[in-house]
């Protein structure tokens, strides 16, 4: 029997990971600003842009980021200017690419969370003659506690999920951008069923606990 | 207890952070493969790597078109195996090859039908076979032969044809009993030990010979494992791998 390579996997967890920290130190600014702004028609643009990868196909929006990342276009040029190093086909790329993917899974939860709170519990801190970025930090983020747990999540779950983007922009490379979704079909086409099955099942586990997780949350908030 | 848990998430992302970085290996190289050579190459790369302990050889398979479409987009890939002569030498127009292409294996096509009671033979494609499936004459190498055989053997193309992204996809798509009989590449039938009567081997006259090439990418040009591998992949010892896995040399 072959042994089984779970290089993938972690690589995987690593992409999710990543990506939810980097989407929730964006996704909470961006929220709020949503959240606080009447309806006009950036404000329409804007959610617009950021609901787009729930729309369009993932081949797509891979499509383009593969476009963008090379280097002799504009994102590549920046990123090897800075770093050094090319965007395409490489982690950094994928963790880009993952992030304009999952940003509408981070940015509606919060953004109902903040909604939610009204002005009530914002004005009752200005009356008391707290600073602004007080009240954000000490009242609105942990009233909105739920709400980005749930995001958080959602955001995880999804980069874990991710087929069709980190196929066009990762490129299948072992070690590197070979995430667990591509190393399955890789597994597949070898008709090595064996490694598919456990790496599969190991795969659905962690993600049945991610959703149990998430359901106990919503549960203990309607209580 | 707040902390407590705090202080439990972080150690979960160091503990994950870190996994990556333990699996360096100074000598690793990437070979691009064109998916009717990765079972062959594995054989290649677990006999490579027992006689060169430093080199770590990692795969990544694909069409030979989507591997060609990486490359010009800066893969980091130091060696691609294709399916056909006609990738490499595109690249070599780029000037993105270090040597010449090598002709390391000559593909053959058959005809599969799983659990066949006749013999199998020309005609037997114009009776009812629901679902053939070939590769993508488009993508792959392998495809745009058997598109030539169809022709040559007058059958029109229906629209119950099942398209393959790659051969592997092919075989995958008659091994699980969604497609009655299909075009695939002779390795693949020897790899899974087919039993002659299910398969046809399709006469040379019939198709143009697909010459596989593998070249030496740009990115390999100090890095003496993937020379190494390069000139390894000419040696008698690999040949006679290649030829048991049903290519001729």
């Amino acid at each position: 029997m072959q042994s089984i390579n779970f290089q993938p996997l972690y690589l995987s967890l690593q992409l999710a990971l990543i990506s939810t920290i980097l989407l929730i130190l964006i996704g909470i600014p961006i929220s709020w600003w949503l959240s606080q702004t009447k309806q006009n028609k950036t404000k329409i643009i804007i959610e617009t842009i950021i609901a787009l990868p729930l729309v369009i196909p993932p081949t797509i929006l891979g499509f383009y980021l593969l476009l963008l990342f090379n280097q002799h276009n504009i994102l590549g040029k920046i990123w090897f200017i800075i770093i050094g190093t090319k965007l395409a086909f490489s982690f950094p790329g994928l963790v880009i690419a993952s992030c304009i993917y999952s940003l509408p899974f981070i940015i509606q939860p919060i953004q109902l969370a903040f909604e939610k709170l009204g002005k009530r519990p914002i004005e009752q801190a200005l009356i008391l003659q707290q600073s602004k970025i007080k009240i954000f930090f000490k009242i609105i983020i942990p009233l909105s506690k739920t709400g980005i747990i749930t995001g958080a999540i959602l955001t995880f779950a999804h980069t874990l999920g991710e087929f069709g983007v980190v196929l066009m922009v990762g490129g299948n490379i072992p070690g590197k951008t070979q995430v667990i979704s591509i190393a399955i079909y890789e597994l597949v086409e070898e008709l090595n069923y064996n490694s598919t099955h456990i790496l599969s099942i190991i795969t659905i586990a962690i993600s049945s606990l991610i959703l149990i997780a998430l359901f106990s949350l919503n549960n203990k908030k309607t209580k | 207890m707040i902390k407590n848990k705090f202080i439990k998430i972080l150690l979960i992302i160091l503990i994950l952070l870190k996994l990556n970085i333990c699996n360096a290996k100074d000598n690793k190289i990437i070979i691009a493969v064109s998916s009717n050579f990765l079972i062959t190459i594995k054989k290649i790369k677990s006999k490579f790597e027992h006689e060169h302990k430093k080199c770590n050889l990692l795969i990544s398979s694909d069409s030979t078109a989507n591997i060609y479409t990486k490359i010009i987009n800066e893969a980091p890939f130091h060696l691609f195996i294709s399916a056909d002569k006609k990738h490499p030498l595109l690249l070599e127009k780029k000037n993105m090859i270090l040597y010449k292409p090598v002709t390391y294996a000559i593909g053959k096509i058959v005809l599969w039908i799983p659990n066949s009671t006749n013999k199998i033979k020309k005609k037997i494609i114009r009776t009812n076979y629901k679902n053939l499936s070939i590769s993508n004459p488009k993508l792959s190498p392998y495809g745009e032969k058997t598109a030539i055989i169809l022709k040559n053997l007058k059958i029109k193309s229906k629209s119950d044809f099942i398209y393959g992204c790659n051969i592997s996809q092919t075989f995958n798509f008659i091994l699980s009993k969604n497609s009655e009989i299909g075009f695939i590449a002779l390795s693949q039938v020897i790899n899974h030990n087919i039993k002659k009567k299910d398969f046809w081997k399709i006469p040379q006259y019939l198709y143009p010979i697909i010459e596989q090439t593998l070249v030496l990418l740009d990115n390999s040009k100090n890095n003496k494992c993937a020379n190494d591998f390069f000139n390894y992949m000419k040696s008698e010892e690999v040949k006679n791998i290649i030829h048991i896995s049903g290519y001729k040399i």
